[in-house]
């Protein structure tokens, strides 16, 4: 880093501290509406798991007063159903508690928060051993199973994007991404439709030409080089959906992944995919759709940002 | 205690507001000026001077949010010191990483931008801060406000390491577009 680059790091830096503090509140307020999600979804599977023992302890008393028609199990099968509903109340508490201690041990700021707020689990957690063991148990689970439940909750969240309508000049107007969509196509292909979409990953310009039954479409967003397999070019054909460095790419490897496939009802075009990646800006562009070789080789040599 | 209580032992000139301010919050500012500086000894000094800091600061002010009153103090207050410790030398740590990334978002100079002023650059920061989507500034703030690690931004929003360094590598590239946009030389 040259001493001019430091010095601008360092003026950059030290302008933060004048941030607006509601957006560095915003930050902080961020982790608790995780927590409370996958609180609710942690204490929810509690829930369920009470509401069948209830329904099956609700169908045996059916069943046993149809047979016995007996007082006593009828005040067994009431207890089990008081017990049960008890239980859930307690799980949900005692996982509201259990929440808290797990984000003060992540930050001091959960620390402080936790001392700030009531701590409305701890009641409840007062009342019943066994309802806490049923809890820790739970808990444990939960705990094995947290990995699939964050990336479930990634992979809903990243699809809450806002997809924007574009003309192609717009698109071709667009920061950045625009500069990297192709002046030149293969000939025959009409502009059809083009949108930029935004969510937690950035934005994905999506641009689409047709010509007749044939269609290319290139999709372009900002990626960080160490998040992409590059192809081996010796052995391109090895790869599907291949990976390549702008300055890597030219006309014999894109024939490598251009094939026809005979497909009844299908245009016999040649078509494939791929991606090429341009380190000065950080911007990949991934191709799909018909062509021969060298009409897109030409569109991707028109691409000068 | 709640942060009006504390803030009423100041205005009353209580030196318990001290010891209540680092029973809150001496964790949350320790943490802040340990991500900075990388050095008990130096923390635990940043974090102290703090301490002294609000103690003359207040009042006449009544900070509205406390927390981000005393770790802007400290923030502060590390930064000044890890400058001086790291004068002309490559340091260690977090704050050396976070450094390099946002020499990143300084403009390329072309010969016609504009000197600017501290106030001037924080406003433009804002400015810049408030075009960004919730998620994505919350983010840049956690690593180049707080120094927080990668993991530890991943983990407090429940995120994918690579979807962090995503955000903030396209972060960067926005805010250095932006700057260079506004014409200005950092």
């Amino acid at each position: 880093m040259s001493e001019e680059k430091r010095q601008g790091a360092i003026r950059i830096f030290e302008a933060l501290s004048g941030v607006d503090q509601e957006l560095l509140e915003r930050s902080e307020a961020e982790n608790k509406k995780g927590t409370a999600v996958f609180s609710f979804a942690r204490g929810s599977k509690i829930l369920a798991a009470a509401l069948c023992f209830v329904v099956l302890g609700a169908g045996a008393f059916t069943g046993r007063r149809l047979l016995l028609s007996g007082g006593a199990s009828s005040r067994s099968s009431q207890s089990v159903q008081e017990m049960a509903a008890f239980d859930a109340a307690d799980a949900q508490g005692g996982q509201d508690n259990g929440e808290q201690s797990a984000m003060a041990q992540d930050s001091p700021e959960g620390e402080t928060a936790m001392a700030q707020d009531s701590p409305e689990g701890e009641a409840a957690m007062a009342q019943g051993s066994i309802t806490e063991e049923a809890v820790e148990r739970e808990a444990a689970q939960e705990e094995a199973d947290s990995e699939a439940v964050q990336d479930s909750q990634i992979d809903y969240s990243s699809k809450s994007s806002s997809a924007q309508e574009l003309s192609e000049e717009q698109a071709r107007q667009t920061a950045v991404l625009g500069a990297y969509v192709p002046t030149i196509l293969p000939e025959g292909y009409v502009f059809d439709r083009a949108n930029i979409t935004s969510d937690e990953t950035g934005e994905t310009l999506f641009i689409m030409w047709i010509n007749g039954m044939d269609e290319i479409s290139l999709g372009l967003s900002l990626q960080d080089a160490e998040n992409l397999l590059f192809v081996d070019v010796e052995n391109p054909e090895t790869f599907d959906n291949p990976v390549f460095k702008s300055s890597d790419l030219s006309e014999e490897l894109i024939s490598s992944c251009i094939k026809i496939y005979e497909d009844v009802g299908d245009t016999s075009t040649p078509r494939g995919s791929f991606a090429v990646y341009y380190e000065e800006d950080g911007v990949l562009v991934s191709f799909t759709g018909r062509g021969d070789a060298e009409s897109i080789w030409k569109m991707f040599a028109s691409i000068r940002p | 205690m709640k942060d009006t209580e504390i803030i009423d032992l100041y205005w009353a000139r209580d030196e318990r507001a001290i010891v209540e301010t680092q029973a809150v919050y001496g964790k949350y500012c320790y943490s802040i000026a340990y991500r900075i500086l990388n050095d008990r000894e130096d923390s635990d000094e940043c974090v102290n001077d703090t301490w002294f800091r609000a103690w003359n600061a207040i009042p006449p002010k009544y900070p509205e949010r406390f927390a981000l009153f005393l770790g802007t103090i400290t923030r502060n207050l590390s930064f000044d010191k890890w400058k001086r410790k790291n004068a002309g030398k490559r340091g260690h740590g977090q704050m050396l990483v976070a450094l390099d990334e946002l020499a990143e978002c300084v403009p390329a100079p072309s010969g016609t931008e504009e000197a600017v002023e501290a106030a001037q650059l924080e406003g433009l920061i804002n400015q810049f801060l408030h075009t960004l989507p919730e998620r994505e500034c919350s983010i840049f703030l956690r690593r180049y406000w707080y120094v927080e690690e990668y993991s530890a931004i991943a983990k407090r929003y429940h995120m994918k390491l690579n979807t962090v360094k995503t955000s903030l590598f396209r972060t960067r590239r926005k805010l250095k577009a932006y700057l260079e946009q506004e014409g200005i030389r950092v």
